[in-house]
């Protein structure tokens, strides 16, 4: 437990060296003196980090929006409530996160009020072998106060009553500001002990003790966070969603089949959020939090935005057989993370009767348009073509992956490789007043099938400018017994000179395309990369297209 | 494609069916990808209504991938092609079924190395309760499906000169071979020409370097 600086400091200890007399900033030299039997294990700041976002975001089960806390840095946080945990593995006199703040602002109702919320998470995390340190104040700051200098440690001291957090903080040491250690020192030369002592104090006497003016305002700005007058802006981790829905369960679920029936809830839920909002969800995040203090995430996109339940949990569906459920889930998150409006759509006036047994909701654009697969039939005779498209897009993407479900675009080229680009069918298609790709009218002929990259051949030519006579592709010769072109197409030529993209040989030069055919009716467009005489390196050959 | 419709039971291609399409040998590939882009468009995709082209990680890099303007040159419009690249082997068979069930789609097209019975036998089953046909490309050696309901045999034909100029190739010629035919005897064989002007499919004339009149006199009004 040691970090290095020159000397070997300590950075954190356990209990049994605490008892010892060990503190942390002392030097391990002085430390092994005064215990022979001293362990010592060198500093993992990285993996404390990790481990401790890992931590936060499991912590995102007591309220939506949370962030690590690093008490030196100069944005930390203002809430209502602000609860404060701190993991016993934290390295200290280091300016960095060392704990995490969680807003639960209007959160505490759910778990049974404050001190039961604080009571839950000290005895989860108990139960994970971390030791938490924990409070719920108005301010961030008055939390970091309480958790880590709290004298007492029964809950009832760490829960400062709102409206009380002056007096709360009032017995606790200069230290809990979150101010600098030099800073705390000079406070106590000062006589001013505790918190308390600094409220009656007139400010500008205050300042005039310092050396520098931003030493005493950042004193006064810690105290003013601390107690609320003064707003503090933080940084979620993740941004809070818009739409989220929460299950938590008595006992943990262990089995597939019951995941998927809270999960089947858990959409039913959303989606009745959404529709009440008149909103569609784009991006659907599920989280689920494990009994093991661990947290599994999958997300699903949608090609539209969709309030279907069924639809939703179609797609989870296919992820859920990639998480391990582990010692089993005991609350689960549904969140709407990117939302689009979606106006309620026109009921049909005839009701299916497959349709009628799901919902007994009128069906709208985007509850209609995205249902189990079991159930496309009923929607076709409906006459819900696009949204059966919509939906086979979302299932494939969400399977395969967004780059493996593509369609055809045009891209601003002349170059035929890229003059079309594959987009992804999952994102939105582009607006149809787009310029037109400027091409001839009629193309002269173009194969069906591109080679990429273009694939270098061995050809022998007639007359070094004219088509080939024999070419040599994928190790076989061929014979070529009939020939179209040239068609030359210019190269990109400006690319070296801006300094765009990767720079190829034969994206730059110019190419003279020939459409040829060999004694079998194999058909192929190849083409010669520069022109003779133009210096530099020699023309070379390309396979560029396949023709039937 | 008269001729070849009048060899099929209903005077067309099954639209709820499924239909493999072999190449003749190792390098006609493309032209039996050719002649099933050609055969698909007869299905007239369209954005809302397309053709998913789902093609395995393997063959993908042998074939190339679909070059939009080429395919139009085919008949088939770009907009109507939704293109599906599964990295894994297995999830090639999962596209094409999901495809087919969807009811979105103008016909799924494979492209496969080999395919099992029992999986034919579940994309069979797709296509028919959805009517969306199935078209199969798979390689050359591989034994033929018992339950396509067609199975063509694909060769490159070489082809006539250029009416306007003779050392230019002409129009794709293919060698079709209708193997197999459900309710009838397969086995018929035609030489096939592509005509870009009308789109259509016409008969060669079995004399190699000759232009076909019908198809030149098409090909001059067009």
């Amino acid at each position: 437990m040691l970090g290095a600086g020159g000397r070997l400091t300590i950075t954190a200890v356990n209990a049994a060296a605490r008892r010892d007399g060990i503190v942390p900033g002392q030097g391990l030299a002085d430390a092994r003196a005064a215990v022979p039997a001293l362990i010592a294990r060198p500093a993992e700041p990285q993996r404390d980090l990790a481990a401790l976002q890992r931590l936060t975001l499991w912590l995102g089960r007591y309220g939506p929006s949370f962030h690590l806390e690093d008490p030196f840095s100069c944005c930390a946080a203002a809430s209502r409530s602000g609860l404060r945990s701190r993991p016993a593995r934290r390295p200290m006199h280091m300016a960095r996160p060392d704990g995490a703040a969680i807003d639960i602002t209007g959160v505490a109702h759910l778990f049974g009020g404050e001190a039961r919320l604080l009571a839950d998470l000290e005895r989860r995390l108990a139960g994970l072998g971390i030791a938490v340190s924990a409070a719920i104040a108005d301010t961030v700051g008055a939390a970091h106060a309480l958790a880590r200098h709290a004298p007492a440690r029964g809950l009832a001291q760490r829960i400062a009553t709102p409206g009380r957090t002056a007096g709360a903080l009032a017995p606790l040491p200069v230290e809990a500001l979150r101010i600098e250690p030099a800073t705390a020192r000079l406070l106590r030369r000062l006589g001013l002990q505790r918190i308390g002592d600094l409220y009656g104090l007139p400010r500008p006497a205050l300042a005039r003790r310092f050396a520098s003016r931003d030493a005493s305002e950042a004193v006064l700005e810690r105290l003013d966070q601390a107690l609320g007058v003064k707003a503090e802006p933080r940084r979620p981790m993740r941004a809070p969603p818009e739409f989220a829905v929460r299950l938590a369960f008595a006992d943990p679920l262990v089995t597939a089949a019951g995941l998927e029936a809270a999960i089947a809830e858990a959409a039913q839920r959303l989606a009745a959020d959404l529709a009440a909002a008149c909103r569609g969800g784009r991006t659907i995040a599920l989280g689920l939090y494990r009994s093991d203090g661990t947290r599994a995430t999958a997300t699903i996109g949608l090609s539209r935005p969709s309030r279907s339940a069924a639809h939703m949990l179609g797609l989870l569906r296919e992820k859920l057989a990639a998480f391990d459920l582990g010692f089993g889930v005991d609350l689960i998150e549904l969140a709407a993370r990117g939302s689009e409006p979606l106006a309620p759509g026109q009921g049909q006036l005839t009701v299916l009767p497959e349709a009628g047994k799901r919902s007994t909701a009128l069906p709208e654009a985007g509850e209609s348009g995205a249902a189990l697969p079991e159930a496309g039939k009923s929607r076709r005779e409906g006459g819900g073509q696009t949204g059966a498209l919509d939906e086979l897009v979302d299932r494939l993407a969400n399977r395969l992956g967004r780059t493996r479900i593509l369609r055809i675009g045009t891209g601003a080229s002349q170059l035929p490789e890229r003059s079309e680009i594959l987009l992804p069918a999952l994102d939105p298609a582009p607006p149809p007043d787009q310029p037109p790709l400027i091409l001839p009218r009629r193309l002269p002929s173009r194969p069906p099938f591109l080679l990429a990259p273009p694939e270098p051949i061995e050809v022998v030519a007639a007359i070094p400018d004219g088509p080939p006579a024999r070419l040599r592709w994928r190790r076989k010769a061929r014979l070529v017994v009939r020939a179209q072109g040239p068609e030359r197409i210019a190269g990109e030529w400006w690319r070296p000179f801006l300094g765009i993209g990767p720079s190829s040989a034969t994206l730059e030069r110019t190419r003279d395309y020939y459409t040829v055919e060999d004694e079998e009716g194999g058909r192929y467009w190849v083409f010669r990369a520069g022109l003779y005489g133009e210096g530099g390196e020699a023309p070379a050959w390309y396979l560029h297209g396949l023709y039937g | 494609m008269d001729p070849l419709d009048a060899a099929l039971p209903g005077g067309q291609l099954d639209p709820g069916g499924l239909h493999e399409l072999k190449p003749g040998n190792y390098g006609d590939g493309p032209a039996a990808a050719a002649f099933l882009i050609a055969l698909a468009a007869r299905r007239h995709p369209t954005r809302q209504r397309p053709l998913l082209w789902v093609a395995g990680p393997r063959l993908a890099g042998e074939l190339g991938r679909p070059h939009g303007p080429g395919l139009s040159q085919l008949g088939l419009a770009p907009d109507g092609l939704l293109i599906a690249e599964p990295g894994r082997a297995g999830d090639v068979l999962w596209t094409l079924e999901e495809g087919l069930r969807s009811g979105a789609l103008a016909a799924a097209v494979g492209v496969l190395e080999g395919i099992g019975e029992t999986a034919a036998r579940r994309l069979a089953l797709a296509a028919r309760t959805s009517a969306t046909p199935c078209l199969l490309l798979s390689g050359h050696a591989r034994p033929g499906l018992a339950v396509a309901h067609t199975r063509w045999r694909i060769a490159a034909g070489r082809s006539a000169p250029h009416p306007l100029d003779p050392a230019a190739p002409g129009a794709s010629r293919w060698r079709l071979t209708l193997e197999r035919c459900r309710e009838r005897a397969g086995g018929q064989q035609w030489m096939v020409e592509w005509s870009d002007a009308t789109h259509a499919f016409c008969l060669a004339r079995q004399l190699a370097d000759r232009p076909d009149a019908a198809c030149f006199a098409r090909r001059r009004s067009g």
